[in-house]
C-alpha cells in the first residue's frame, strides 16, 4: 500500500467524475490525432510528389506578366536555351460550358491519373459529371472543337477536365503553362540565367519549391495543431478543476496523512500522480479514437494510400507524453494546495 | 481484544525505573489565534512520565485540543518550551517523521481513509517506516486480530460500524510502535456501551504495554479511567 495505490483509488472511487474530466482530455487528443495526422499525411503526399515530379527547374510566367501562359515563342527560346534539356510541359487553361468556368489541363503521364471508369484521352472528372451530367461517350466542345468523353477520373473538387498535353498544346496554340527541365550546371546559376535572357517569366529550382512547399505545410500543420490544441486546454482546465475539488474533498484526508507523518512532498506526489494518471489514460484512449477518427477520415476522403503517412510514431509518442506532462503541469497547483493544508484545519474540515 | 497477541514490537518502558522519566515536558507554553485575541494556551505548564496514562479535561474553548496539537507536533506554539520523546519540537525540523515514529493518533471521528480497505488503512503509517510491504501486511493483520477486526480486514470502513471503526483507527495508532498514544475524544462520536469498549480497549493497550496513552475528553466518567487527570482550564493547566 502507498500513497500512488491511494491516487489510483481515488480516480476509481470518482469514476464518473474521472471518466468526465479525461473525456475532455480524449476529446482534445482525438482532435489533435486526426488533424496533425490528416495533415502529416497531405504533408508527406505533397512532399513525395514534389520531389517525384520536379525536375531541376521550372519556368513559369512571371507574376509580373499578367498571364498565366507562356506564348510559343516564349516556350521555343526556352527549349532552345543550351543549359537546359529533357522538357516536360503542362498547359492549364480555361474555358466555359454553359456560362460555367471548366478547367483544362494537358496530361503527360495518364498513369498518374485514377481513373473510376474509362480509359484515358478525354477524362472528366465527377465535378463535371455531376454538373453537366456528362457521362463517357457524351460530346464535349473545347475551344469550339468536338471531344469525346473517354473516361471519369476519381478526383474531387474543382471542375477539371483532363486531356493529352500535346491536344492542350494545340488549343493554345502552342502556349504553355509550364516548363520543367533538367539543367547542366548547377540549377541555381542556370535559373538567374533564364531570368536574364527570357523576359517575363520565372525560374524557380526544385529545392526553392520543395522549400516552399514544406513551409507552406509546416504553417498549415502549426494552424492546424494550434486549432486542435485548443480542445485539449479545455481538457487540462477540467483536470486543474477536477484535482481542485479533489483536494478540497478530501482535506480531512490529507489532514490525516500528514498528522501519521507523510510529508509535504509525498502529498504533492501523490496528487502529480494522480493528474498524471488522468492525462495518461485520456492520452492513450484519445490516441486510440484518433486513430480510428484518421481511418474514417481516410476512406471517406479516399486517401487509404496515405494512412500510414499520417500516423507518424512522433505523432502518437508527442500526443501521449505531452499531454501526461500537460496533465501533471495541471495537477501543480492543486498539489501547492494540498501541501500547504494546515493539519489541524485539515482535520476539523466538514 | 485479543490479549494473545503481541502488539508492540518494541517494549515501551523496560523497566520500572523508566517510569520515573518524563516523556512530556512543557514550560510557560503560549498559543493565541487571530492575533492574539483568542490565549488558547497561556503559559501552560505540564509534566507526564513515561507509561502514564493521563486524561486532559476541560470545556469547550479551554485549550485541551491545542494542547494535545503541540502534544503530538500538528502546531507550533507562540511561546515556551515543549519536549516530547526526548525531542524539543520547537527545534525539531523533520516533525513528520517524528509524528510517524513516536505518535499514534486516535481522533474522535476515527479519521478513516475511506477508499482504503481496513487492512490499508492500518498499513498506510508503516509507509513512512519503510518496511517491506510483506511485513506492512503481516504486522497490519496482527494488529486487526488483537482488535477483532482481522475478518473485516478487506472490507472498507463505511462498512463497519462507529465502534468498529475506531478499533481499526486504535490498530492503526499502534502500527508504528509508538511511544506515545494521543487520543482526541476517542469515544465523542460513540454511544455509551460502545465508547466503553473502546475506552477498555485502550486501558488494557496501556496496562499491558505500558505506553503513554495521553487523552482529551470533556465527559468526567471517561476521565476517571486514567491514572492521573488534568485540567486545562483559560489556556492554564491545573494538575
Amino acid at each position: 500500500m502507498n500513497l500512488y495505490k491511494l491516487a489510483f483509488n481515488n480516480i476509481r472511487r470518482k469514476k464518473l467524475r474521472s471518466a468526465l474530466t479525461t473525456l475532455g482530455i480524449i476529446i482534445g487528443v482525438a482532435t489533435i490525432v486526426v488533424l496533425l495526422g490528416m495533415a502529416a499525411g497531405a504533408t508527406s503526399e505533397v512532399q513525395a510528389e514534389t520531389n517525384a515530379y520536379m525536375y531541376d527547374v521550372v519556368v513559369i510566367p512571371a507574376s509580373t506578366s499578367g498571364n498565366y501562359l507562356m506564348d510559343s515563342q516564349t516556350v521555343s527560346k526556352i527549349r532552345n536555351l543550351s543549359m537546359l534539356y529533357d522538357f516536360r510541359e503542362v498547359t492549364v487553361f480555361y474555358d466555359t460550358i454553359n456560362g460555367t468556368r471548366v478547367n483544362y489541363e494537358g496530361v503527360n503521364d495518364w498513369n498518374k491519373l485514377k481513373l473510376k471508369s474509362g480509359t484515358q484521352g478525354v477524362v472528366i472528372n465527377q465535378a463535371v459529371a455531376d454538373k453537366f451530367g456528362y457521362t463517357i461517350g457524351s460530346k464535349i466542345k473545347i475551344k469550339n472543337k468536338e471531344f469525346t468523353v473517354t473516361g471519369i477520373s476519381t478526383e474531387e473538387g474543382a471542375i477539371y477536365v483532363y486531356i493529352n498535353q500535346d491536344t492542350a498544346k494545340q488549343l493554345t496554340e502552342g502556349k504553355v503553362s509550364a516548363i520543367y527541365a533538367q539543367t547542366k550546371g548547377d540549377p541555381k546559376t542556370v535559373s538567374n540565367d533564364i531570368e536574364k535572357q527570357i523576359t517575363d517569366v520565372s525560374a524557380e529550382t526544385k529545392s526553392e519549391k520543395v522549400a516552399k512547399v514544406q513551409e507552406m505545410t509546416s504553417q498549415a500543420m502549426l494552424f492546424i495543431g494550434f486549432i486542435a490544441s485548443i480542445a485539449l486546454i479545455v481538457g487540462i482546465i477540467s483536470v486543474i478543476n477536477t484535482m481542485l475539488i479533489s483536494v478540497m474533498e478530501r482535506t480531512r484526508e490529507l489532514g490525516v496523512l500528514k498528522a501519521i507523518g507523510f510529508t509535504n512532498w509525498e502529498i504533492k506526489g501523490s496528487i502529480l500522480f494522480e493528474s498524471g494518471l488522468l492525462g495518461l489514460l485520456g492520452g492513450i484512449v484519445g490516441v486510440i479514437l484518433g486513430i480510428v477518427g484518421i481511418f474514417l477520415a481516410a476512406n471517406m476522403l479516399k486517401f487509404t494510400e496515405s494512412i500510414s503517412g499520417m500516423m507518424p510514431p512522433w505523432l502518437i509518442v508527442g500526443v501521449i507524453v505531452g499531454v501526461t506532462v500537460l496533465s501533471i503541469l495541471a495537477g501543480l497547483y492543486p498539489a501547492m494546495q494540498a501541501s500547504r493544508l494546515n493539519v489541524v484545519e485539515a482535520l476539523r474540515y466538514d | 481484544m485479543n490479549s494473545d497477541v503481541i502488539v508492540y514490537e518494541v517494549k515501551t518502558v523496560k523497566n520500572p525505573y523508566e517510569r520515573m522519566e518524563n516523556v512530556v515536558e512543557i514550560e510557560g507554553l503560549k498559543k493565541s489565534y487571530e492575533n492574539g485575541k483568542i490565549k488558547a494556551l497561556d503559559g501552560a505548564d505540564l509534566k507526564i512520565k513515561k507509561g502514564e496514562f493521563v486524561s486532559i479535561i476541560g470545556p469547550s474553548g479551554s485549550g485541551k485540543s491545542t494542547l494535545l496539537n503541540m502534544l503530538g507536533a500538528l502546531d507550533q506554539p507562540d511561546e515556551g518550551k515543549i519536549t516530547v520523546s526526548g525531542h524539543d519540537l520547537t527545534k525539531t525540523k523533520d516533525l513528520n517523521h517524528f509524528r510517524s515514529k513516536e505518535i499514534g493518533f486516535i481522533f474522535q471521528l476515527h479519521n478513516l481513509i475511506p477508499n482504503l480497505t481496513v487492512l490499508e488503512n492500518v498499513e498506510i503509517p508503516m509507509y513512512e517506516s519503510r518496511l517491506s510491504s510483506k511485513k506492512m501486511h503481516e504486522r497490519a493483520l496482527k494488529l486487526l486480530d488483537y482488535v477483532e477486526l482481522q475478518e473485516k480486514a478487506s472490507r472498507k470502513p463505511t462498512q463497519l460500524s462507529g465502534g468498529e471503526r475506531q478499533r481499526v483507527a486504535i490498530a492503526r495508532a499502534l502500527a508504528n510502535n509508538p511511544s506515545i498514544i494521543l487520543a482526541d475524544e476517542p469515544t465523542g462520536s460513540l454511544d455509551s456501551k460502545t465508547g466503553q469498549i473502546i475506552l477498555q480497549r485502550l486501558k488494557e493497550i496501556h496496562e499491558k504495554e505500558k505506553v503513554t496513552l495521553i487523552m482529551v475528553t470533556h465527559d468526567m466518567n471517561v476521565a476517571s479511567m486514567a491514572e492521573r487527570t488534568i485540567e486545562v482550564l483559560d489556556g492554564k493547566i491545573k494538575t
